[in-house]
């Protein structure tokens, strides 16, 4: 666009030059004279200079413009590159610096934290053993409180004694004893069948003999009931 | 005069020549292309080369100072809970707990514990046999003796133990004889232990104090008093 102009410009001002120039060469200028040829000799014209300088055409005037953009997009796209190769190297040296910093920070509370490490060691050697009691006593139920459940069952018939007891861990149970007759063993039936801490109960055998009956339950406790305190 | 006719067909040839030069500048030519497109193949090469990797590796930094962040956080909780342990409480603790559950619980050692409360209790003992099983020494046991000392035997066994004790399929039969009613029990008994490991904990490994169990420990307390 400035090549434009500053062309313009020159033929504008050789074009001012021009009309002196003639007048000063060939006294008063006639107009039989009109422009001289290129055969003429010029005299002072030579010395100011003719303008040859054709104007731009449209085609040019479109050239032009299209480099000046292209220069000015190259300047642009370099500035561009630039800003961002320095903003990707700046970010990336910021982060690394960021980590260094927090691994240098990582590493002193580490040091703190390994000088105690057997106050760790021995909290670990005490949680096992949490765990494993735990562990036990989750699943765990007293044998001594079925026993005397049991027994006490019992006791609310008359004349009935255990002869053996057996409690799984699964807390099925299996019991044996003797009774005065079968109808007391039909009431310990019904009274364990009622009994809310026993979930199921069968009566597995029942004998009538010389001195009384015999009886065999089988049977399962509740866990709730019975769980270890 | 043809002085000044040379000189003025030199400067016109001249003329000519910038004229000619100046439309030729005006196009658009190879040259005017070669900044835009060096710098465009430069960024392309750059992106990929350099940029690309840049700004990857920058966002890993930023991903590990992340996961620094969490570990910086996760030891200074455990640097403050391990501070509020007193050491010498502490030591004190782990002696209890290695009494209740020991590194190594011995046969010898569950068998002596047994016959002495079996002894204590005036039982006799009718069956006795354990063996060393994964982290516990277990086997079945028999002793005889009064109703009472049996239900005592087996609340001892479970609730008053020194070691850590777990009773299964406990049978007890009553039995007539000369002297009167003689209750038998039987049981399979497993004593625990714990085979503790050389190497040092992580610190990085949760931690949690142990001070948060104080009913649990002064179970072993209680039990490891009757070590004594």
């Amino acid at each position: 666009m400035n090549n434009t102009e500053n062309t313009q410009q020159n033929i504008d001002t050789v074009n001012k030059n021009k009309q002196p120039v003639n007048q000063s060469v060939q006294g008063s200028p006639t107009p039989q004279q009109g422009k001289p040829t290129l055969a003429e000799p010029l005299g002072n014209q030579v010395e100011e200079g003719v303008n040859l300088i054709p104007s731009l055409t449209k085609e040019e005037k479109v050239h032009v413009k299209k480099k000046n953009t292209l220069n000015i997009g190259s300047l642009l796209s370099i500035i561009v590159l630039s800003t961002i190769a320095l903003g990707i190297v700046g970010f990336n040296i910021t982060s690394k610096m960021q980590l260094n910093s927090s691994k240098s920070n990582l590493s002193r509370i580490e040091k703190s934290v390994n000088t105690q490490i057997d106050k760790i060691e021995s909290n670990n050697i005490i949680l096992t053993r949490i765990d494993l009691y735990q562990t036990v006593k989750k699943n765990s139920f007293s044998h001594k409180e079925i026993i005397e459940f049991l027994n006490e069952v019992s006791g609310k018939v008359s004349g009935i004694s255990y002869r053996s007891i057996l409690i799984s861990e699964d807390l099925t149970f299996e019991l044996s004893g003797n009774s005065p007759d079968l109808e007391q063993i039909s009431r310990l039936w019904y009274l364990f069948g009622i009994n809310e801490s026993i979930e199921n109960i069968n009566l597995e055998s029942v004998a009538k003999n010389e001195n009384g009956a015999t009886f065999s339950f089988e049977g399962k406790l509740k866990f709730d009931s019975f769980k270890s305190q | 005069m043809g002085l000044i006719t040379t000189k003025a067909s030199k400067k016109r040839e001249e003329e000519l020549a910038q004229i000619a030069e100046k439309s030729k500048k005006g196009k658009l030519g190879f040259g005017d292309l070669i900044i835009p497109i060096a710098s465009g193949t430069l960024f392309i090469i750059l992106s990929f080369a350099v940029f690309v990797p840049m700004v990857k590796s920058a966002f890993e930094y930023l991903d590990e100072i992340k996961v620094t962040k969490e570990k910086i956080e996760q030891l200074e909780k455990v640097n403050k809970e391990v501070a509020k342990l007193d050491e010498d409480q502490l030591n004190e603790d782990v002696v209890t707990a290695r009494k209740v559950i020991p590194k190594k619980l011995l046969v010898s050692d569950l068998v002596s514990y047994l016959n002495e409360l079996a002894t204590s209790l005036e039982l006799s003992i009718s069956e006795l046999s354990s063996g060393d099983a994964l982290n516990a020494v277990s086997g079945p046991i028999g002793y005889s003796g009064a109703y009472d000392n049996v239900i005592k035997f087996l609340d001892d066994a479970q609730n008053v133990s020194p070691y850590m004790l777990r009773l299964q399929n406990v049978e007890i039969s009553a039995v007539q004889t000369e002297v009167g009613e003689v209750w038998n029990i039987s049981l399979d008994i497993s004593g625990y232990y714990i085979a503790e490991e050389d190497e040092e904990p992580s610190i990085y490994a949760p931690f949690k104090s142990y001070m948060e169990y104080e009913d649990i420990i002064q179970v072993f307390k209680d039990k490891a008093k009757s070590l004594d």
